[in-house]
């Protein structure tokens, strides 16, 4: 019954996942806790509800069109903030660009390195190459790498989780104190969420952070292809 | 105005697609876009103000269009519970290593820079 419901209009899906959001948002406002990222809590929300309801994911995707296509929109845009900050990339370019270009490449490459040595899943290494990237830029190169897009987005969410709650206790083992460092480390590692977390530190890791995601995305997709090369 | 911001976005995501379909480049048209669209505003060709109010909306609300996406992964629920741990070890293993090496070189090449600043004389702090 609520199968054929849900089906039959053709608004539920998006009124799903835009209520979810909402739903998800307002968990996080109120425990401002980082493992409660909205995307985690509306995506659990609708899959549990899916697979209650015995919906296949096909009719959930296909009513939520409108914002499927205009999903490529979302990497346009990062160029907003990139400018904003320009100032800060100005006054420490060669350390900012170095250690985002060397934090890229050994992410991808320790990716390869210990996922061939344990045996993981071909397509499953391929999807986790773009996972330190904005999911913008991340579940477009999955498709050109032949990735599975999907996959690609629930990895990138994942490692925005980790990096976000582990990366702050990994910078403080390892004594790495200057603002500018925290702030590349989060931002190139964890994007959005990474972000979000150094802003809680100050102004200055949070403008980092904020370039960090978007240089290190663009890396991450001139780069990606390359890593391809080893499978 | 917000029309004029759209149509901007636009037609940096459409000349995005226009390169990547002439050039064959194996990097993403958006990411393409997303490169002129900077270009664009560093040139001066188009202005911050031309572009903010809709950037920032999506920004704002980005994690909304990747709600359906993270949702596909029901898909491949048993491909993950046979390799779950083939998927955790190397996807944390990498982030530590990730972050360790990005910190480092930043604070590596900060340092650098520094030490050269004292050696021409101008002084070894970093004032904001």
């Amino acid at each position: 019954m609520l199968n054929e419901f849900f089906q039959a209009n053709p608004i539920s899906g998006m009124l799903m996942t835009i209520g979810c959001y909402w739903i998800g948002q307002i968990i996080y406002d109120r425990t401002q806790w980082t493992v409660l990222q909205p995307i985690l809590t509306s995506s659990t929300m609708i899959i549990l509800f899916l697979m209650y309801a015995k919906i296949p994911y096909d009719v959930y995707y296909q009513q939520n069109t409108v914002l499927n296509y205009i999903l490529p929109l979302t990497a346009v845009v990062l160029a907003v903030p990139l400018y904003r900050n320009l100032n800060v990339l100005k006054k420490h370019l060669l350390p900012i660009l170095a250690g985002i270009l060397a934090g890229t490449i050994a992410t991808m490459a320790a990716i390869v390195v210990i996922g061939k040595l344990i045996g993981t899943d071909d397509s499953i290494l391929i999807s986790m190459i773009p996972k330190s990237a904005t999911n913008p830029i991340a579940i477009e190169v999955a498709g050109i790498i032949g990735g599975i897009p999907s996959l690609t987005v629930s990895l990138v969410v994942a490692t925005g989780i980790f990096g976000g709650v582990l990366g702050p206790e990994v910078l403080k083992l390892i004594r790495i104190k200057h603002e500018v460092a925290r702030g590349i480390a989060l931002g190139s590692m964890s994007h959005a969420v990474g972000t979000a977390r150094a802003f809680k530190e100050g102004e200055i890791e949070g403008s980092m952070s904020s370039l960090a995601m978007a240089i290190a995305g663009t890396l991450t997709a001139i780069l990606s292809p390359v890593f391809v090369l080893f499978f | 105005m917000i029309l004029k911001q759209l149509f901007l976005i636009l037609s940096a995501l459409f000349l995005g697609y226009a390169l990547s379909l002439t050039v064959h480049l194996p990097i993403p048209a958006n990411v393409i876009g997303f490169a002129l669209l900077f270009a664009a505003i560093c040139v001066g060709i188009v202005k911050l103000c031309h572009v903010d109010k809709v950037s920032d909306f999506i920004i704002k609300y980005l994690a909304v269009f990747f709600i359906t996406p993270t949702v596909g992964i029901m898909q491949y629920f048993d491909l993950i519970g046979e390799q779950f741990i083939h998927i955790v070890v190397p996807l944390l293993a990498s982030i530590l290593i990730g972050f360790f090496v990005a910190a480092k070189v930043t604070e590596l090449f900060i340092r650098l820079g520094e030490r050269n600043r004292i050696k021409k004389g101008l002084g070894g702090s970093d004032a904001e």
